[in-house]
């Protein structure tokens, strides 16, 4: 079995079941420890303050717009940018119709997927860049947190290098890059990219009882 | 005898609900919210940081009831167990550092209900005979 075959095919498998899984088993893991009881009579809908709080924190606060504005910026370019590279790029769109889903959909024209990785890559730089500069992060940053970034920055960089399809090693580390991080995700804090829902809608969810979600 | 650290830790993690753990497997350690804050605002001190305020029952539910806590543990990698002195150098910070006023929540990218969460840390600090005596 070449190196390719065995990080797109066996690893791949084994690392795609320990995401979801692992995924799984932490969301269920926060949500089956339950909500406190609240006994107060609410006033308006939790389940609408669920949904409110998701939304509302999509966007920033115009009043704290200008003090956090590197991480608005680098926030929204590197999320939005990955997410676009992820569910766009042509080869993931082959990878994921023939691998697992079977259908596809239109692709980023070539120009437009190099422009959002270097959307991407400014952004997820700058986020770290300022993790190590600025005394706040500084002080709250960890290990998880660093490990976190510069993996996806490899997966991301050895995307880049497998783009020209020039060679098959080069598809491989990245797929082997790729596979480290499916199995690094559940027990990190990249599984923010699904615990946000829970921690905005259970804050959604305690403000709206009380009509107060802003 | 139960000591103080292990009142406070107990309630702590009583406290954790399903809205609590959430709020700690989400925060990304951005610090927007500390840009929120006014006590980190006026003092430029980064210890005011609102989601730092939380660190000790952030350490507690991580190491001892988030999932895969037991796993981290028998690795080696759970968080280290809270302590008494920590609880006390964490006081001035839980009780004088929060007026309960919520701007952290309002930027925080998770919606994270830090001044809620204070709240309920003091219990722990109440429960465990470490809250300011002029209370
Ligand atoms: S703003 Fe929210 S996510 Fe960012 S560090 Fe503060 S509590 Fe955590
Ligand atoms: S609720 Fe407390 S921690 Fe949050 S901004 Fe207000 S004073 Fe700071």
């Amino acid at each position: 079995m070449s190196f390719l075959n065995l990080v797109e095919g066996p690893l791949f498998t084994f690392a795609a079941a320990v995401f979801v899984l692992g995924a799984l088993w932490r969301l269920i893991g926060i949500i089956r420890i339950g909500r406190a009881k609240d006994i107060s009579p609410p006033k308006a809908s939790a389940a609408a303050g669920f949904i409110k709080g998701n939304l509302r924190h999509f966007f920033p606060r115009g009043i704290f717009a200008k003090r956090t504005m590197v991480h608005i910026i680098g926030g929204y370019g590197f999320h939005l940018g990955l997410f676009m590279l992820v569910f766009f790029g042509v080869y993931h769109i082959d990878f994921l119709n023939e691998r697992i889903l079977g259908f596809s959909w239109p692709a980023l024209p070539r120009w437009a997927f190099l422009l959002t990785s270097a959307v991407a890559f400014s952004g997820l730089i700058t986020l770290w860049v300022r993790r190590i500069s600025d005394p706040v992060m500084q002080l709250i940053s960890d290990k998880d947190d660093h490990i976190g970034s510069w993996l996806t920055f490899l997966v991301m960089l050895s995307g880049c290098f497998a783009l020209e399809q020039a060679h098959d090693s080069l598809r491989g580390v990245h797929m082997l890059l790729v596979d480290i991080w499916l199995i690094y995700f559940p027990f990190s804090r990249l599984m923010h990219s699904f615990t946000f829902f829970l921690s905005r809608g259970q804050s959604g969810m305690t403000y709206g009882r009380k009509g107060k979600v802003r | 005898m139960t000591s103080k650290t292990e009142l406070a830790v107990d309630k702590f993690l009583e406290q954790t609900d399903s809205e609590v753990a959430s709020f700690f497997e989400a925060c990304v350690h951005c610090g927007m919210c500390a840009e929120a804050c006014q006590f980190h605002l006026s003092t430029g001190d980064p210890k005011y940081t609102p989601i730092y305020k939380l660190r000790p029952m952030e350490r507690a539910y991580k190491r001892e009831k988030a999932p895969f806590s037991r796993l981290k543990k028998m690795l080696g990698l759970a968080p280290k167990p809270v302590t008494e002195k920590e609880l006390i150098e964490w006081a001035p910070l839980v009780y004088d550092g929060c007026n309960m006023c919520k701007r952290c929540t309002l930027v925080c990218p998770m919606g994270i209900d830090i001044a809620g969460t204070i709240r309920k840390m003091r219990a722990g600090y109440a429960a465990a005979g470490l809250a300011p005596e002029e209370l």
